[in-house]
């Protein structure tokens, strides 16, 4: 009797096939974010700059507190990585980072006692006391998990369009071994993330109930421990092809003394101004309230939930999108 | 003048291991092409460790005697500074680099000797053309193949301009074409800049012609440092294992002296007026008798028995890219032994893939009559558990003939025995698979191991499992395969009897079929038959 494993338009969804997704996505996201050369403006800026540009974003989310303007801030990291092609990869993070988010609004709402809006009470659980959830606590986590996901998507964007070699290359005339020590760092990641992949394959192609295959779903950690002990093999290895390159011979990268081009200029004014935007908020929070970004920065959980809303903040949260992408804006970013 | 590698007395043993260089003396001048021979475990790669620095400095073990690089002794010099004046070029293509692109790879060790601006383009820019991987400058090492990451690698390799190469196994990943291509351009650098190559092979068919000395290892000795011919007339007594296809049929028909190559061996023949041409039969008839009648036949089923894979207009077409497989229609029958060939990025490894059901189709229907079992490049994979017993069924150990390691953690078997046992991971307990393909399996192997992978594979197609072998390896298809299907840009081009499809191409055929030049003669032993049978040929020796 034939076995129709494949037909047209139809992937064969066998239970292998559903457990190897899980794993080929763990490999598949570390894949995704690995940088690949690309022509946006935030690949052919220096990669300092891009570099810059991708912490100041995560300086200025650190700092704001007020939903309406990391919102302002999420559709400008967004609009950034549209820009750069990572929108795939951004979305790949989103829903590896979303379940950690909800996970902070969780853990937040049980652990924190601030707030006097209880939305609900759990009674007391052993060595907790009292549980009472209160929608400040819930609020603040909330708050949390969206500045968390807004530096994850920094993360995936500087990961994407920031050349690593010309970053490694810029710190190795400073720390020179310290930068080659990064550079196994990064590149283990996707020689780990193949052996991955490879190895969920060769799970799947065990026979359907014979130890470690695809049908044992405990045999997963097998692929996972098998992955992480190799980690010092693949790691010996690397770093012997970085001895054999001449690795101590302690030759420093030459300087990049191109002038700046008309990219390096914009994204680099973008990122002074995000810095000192954040600076500002710092500042007017320092100063005990007092001054335009009062509000940005007031956002309040304790004791009651307030989150004002005034011109200053909406104007704010409209103009960052328009700050975080105008740089990016040009068709291609060769000039 | 210095040599470029001085090897005197020395023994090497690896951290709480035995002996796996014993008492070696060798030189090695500037210039010369030397080819290190030997079985697995001989000591190759150990010696390639040595003369590079990494046995003891980066690998640790104890070395006794003396290794000198240009006069540079790595007892004081470690493989950074020998880097200097020796580039090595390592198996695992993987992590033979190290950054991110290829131009910062090829960049780095010219800036680590401390080179400006313009010294670091320009080695990067005429390396990349020598290599001709120009056009992979801009590209992220992770997404390369395999072949091209050797290229590469041996590029960074070569950057600096070194006076010494050492490569262990650099064809192992490529096609014949590529791997040709690739020690010509060994010759080439060898001839035209003087640069010192030693070369560990497996594949002496490939290199053997170019090289101007052979060393043999055995055991961790040296066994022989000769020329090709003298090399070729000791391993005839001493190694047979490694004499190349064309000395194989030579020896096998009691001629000399022993061909380092297919020119040799028919200018050989034709002297004795045994030429490839005048042994055509003069039909011409490329159609002839395949080399082995398919199994099923042999055995005498009767009539047709149904395919155990049918494949119908199969498509696979990424998100991303150009389509790997384009309208594949395909039947496997039970028992048959076909080999899957056609150069890198050809579509081979992606049909075995679909075929087992790891790639979905995008279009098409593959229809099998049980399951597919699928052994991948690297059965280190496929070895997931502390012992072998605990990797697959005690039945399929013994199918696979490692019972009796059962006990043995399975990284601690050789390169040969993790194969098998990685066969017996996917043969699996009970229900044998309609089919079993395997990708690249005799890449790194010696020809003790590769006859065991026959055996084994014999041994399962004899019991009506199809067999489909995607390989580079021309000999190995045609000592396995009934059938040879061509892909090309994801298409299947050609689909015929061994006989005939290994036996007729430039670059698809044996070295034996190149040589007797008669359809169907494909094995060594096949074409050392059709010489004894002919008239009595004058002997050169």
């Amino acid at each position: 009797m034939m076995r129709t494993v494949a037909a047209a338009g139809a992937p064969t969804d066998t239970a292998p096939g559903r457990c190897a997704r899980a794993g080929r996505a763990a490999g598949g996201l570390l894949i995704a974010m690995t940088y690949r050369p690309g022509t946006s403006v935030l690949h052919v800026v220096r990669p300092a700059i891009g570099a810059g540009y991708c912490a100041a974003l995560i300086v200025l989310t650190l700092t704001v507190t007020h939903p309406l303007v990391l919102a302002g801030l999420l559709a400008g990291v967004l609009a950034a990585g549209a820009a750069t092609g990572a929108l795939a990869a951004q979305r790949r993070a989103l829903l590896l980072g979303l379940p950690m988010a909800l996970l902070v609004v969780l853990v937040n709402g049980l652990a924190s006692r601030h707030g006097v809006t209880v939305v609900a009470r759990l009674g007391s659980l052993p060595g907790l006391g009292r549980i009472d959830v209160t929608a400040e606590a819930l609020a603040a986590g909330a708050l949390l998990g969206l500045r968390l996901l807004v530096v994850v998507l920094c993360g995936v964007l500087l990961a994407r369009a920031i050349d690593p070699d010309g970053l490694l290359r810029a710190a190795r005339r400073s720390w020179p071994q310290a930068a080659l020590t990064a550079a196994l760092s990064l590149r283990i990641v996707p020689v780990l993330a193949r052996d991955g992949q490879r190895m969920a394959d060769a799970r799947r192609c065990r026979p359907p109930g014979t130890a470690g295959a695809a049908t044992d779903r405990a045999a997963r950690l097998l692929v996972l421990r098998s992955v992480t002990g190799s980690v010092l093999d693949r790691a010996t290895d690397l770093a012997t092809t970085l001895e054999l390159r001449g690795h101590r011979l302690g030759g420093r990268a030459v300087r990049d003394r191109h002038p700046w081009s008309r990219h390096d200029r914009a994204v680099a004014a973008a990122s002074l101004a995000l810095v000192a935007l954040a600076a500002a908020i710092v500042a007017s929070r320092a100063a005990g309230g007092h001054g335009l970004l009062t509000q940005v920065a007031a956002v309040g959980t304790t004791p009651r939930l307030s989150i004002p809303i005034d011109a200053a903040t909406v104007g704010l949260s409209l103009a960052l999108p328009l700050l975080i992408g105008a740089p990016l804006l040009a068709r291609r970013g060769r000039s | 003048m210095s040599p470029a590698l001085e090897l005197e007395a020395v023994s090497y043993a690896h951290p709480g291991g035995g002996l796996a260089l014993d008492g070696v003396s060798l030189r090695i001048d500037p210039g010369q092409l030397v080819v290190l021979a030997g079985d697995s475990g001989s000591g190759k790669s150990t010696l390639l460790h040595a003369a590079c620095g990494l046995a003891p400095h980066t690998l640790g073990g104890t070395l006794a005697g003396h290794v000198r690089v240009f006069g540079r002794d790595t007892r004081r010099e470690g493989p950074a500074a020998l880097a200097a004046v020796c580039g090595t070029v390592l198996q695992d293509p993987e992590t033979q680099v190290v950054l991110n692109s290829v131009r910062a790879e090829l960049a780095l060790p010219l800036e680590l000797r401390g080179g400006d601006a313009v010294e670091v383009a320009r080695g990067v820019e005429e390396v990349a053309l020598a290599l001709g991987i120009e056009r992979l400058l801009d590209r992220a090492t992770h997404e390369l193949s395999g072949g091209e990451l050797q290229r590469v690698a041996l590029a960074a390799a070569l950057a600096p301009g070194v006076g010494l190469l050492l490569l262990d196994e650099p064809t192992a990943q490529l096609d014949p074409v590529a791997g040709d291509e690739l020690v010509w351009l060994l010759r080439r650098l060898n001839e035209e800049h003087g640069t010192a190559v030693v070369l560990a092979e497996h594949r002496l068919d490939r290199c053997l012609h170019h090289a101007d000395r052979v060393i043999a290892l055995r055991h961790g000795r040296l066994a022989c440092d000769a020329t090709p011919d003298e090399f070729l007339e000791w391993a005839a007594d001493a190694e047979p294992g490694l004499l190349p296809p064309a000395a194989r049929l030579f020896a096998g028909a009691g001629l000399r002296p022993l061909p380092v190559g297919v020119r040799d061996a028919r200018r050989t023949l034709g002297n004795a007026g045994q030429s490839a041409e005048h042994r055509h039969d003069g039909n011409g008839d490329r159609s002839a008798t395949p080399a082995r009648a398919p199994r099923w036949r042999r055995r005498g089923s009767a009539g047709n028995p149904p395919p155990a894979v049918a494949v119908r207009g199969l498509w696979r077409e990424p998100a991303a890219g150009p389509a790997a497989l384009r309208g594949i229609d395909l039947e496997l029958r039970a028992g048959e032994r076909v080999a899957l060939m056609g150069r890198n990025g050809a579509g081979k490894s992606t049909l075995l893939r679909v075929l087992a059901g790891l790639d979905a189709a995008s279009r098409g229907r593959v229809a099998t009559t049980g399951r597919v079992g699928l052994l991948t490049q690297r059965p280190r994979d496929y070895l997931l558990h502390d012992r072998v017993g605990d990797e697959t069924s005690p039945e399929a150990l013994e199918l696979v003939g490692m019972a009796d390691l059962a006990d043995r953690h399975p990284l601690d078997l050789s390169g040969g025995q993790r194969q098998r046992l990685a066969l017996g991971v996917v043969l699996g307990g009970g229900d044998r698979p309609a089919l079993i393909a395997l990708d690249e399996p005799t890449r790194g192997m010696d020809a003790a191991a590769r006859r065991a992978l026959l055996t084994q594979l014999d041994r399962l197609a004899s019991e009506g499992t199809a067999v489909l072998v995607a390989t580079h390896d021309v000999e190995f298809a045609a000592e396995l395969a009934e059938r040879v299907l061509l892909l090309a840009d994801g298409r299947l081009i050609a689909d015929g009897p061994a006989g005939s499809m290994l036996s007729g191409g430039w670059y698809f055929g044996t070295q034996t079929a190149r040589i007797v030049g008669r359809p169907g003669i494909l094995t060594p032993e096949q074409g050392a038959a059709l010489l004894r049978d002919r008239d009595p040929i004058e002997a050169g020796a």
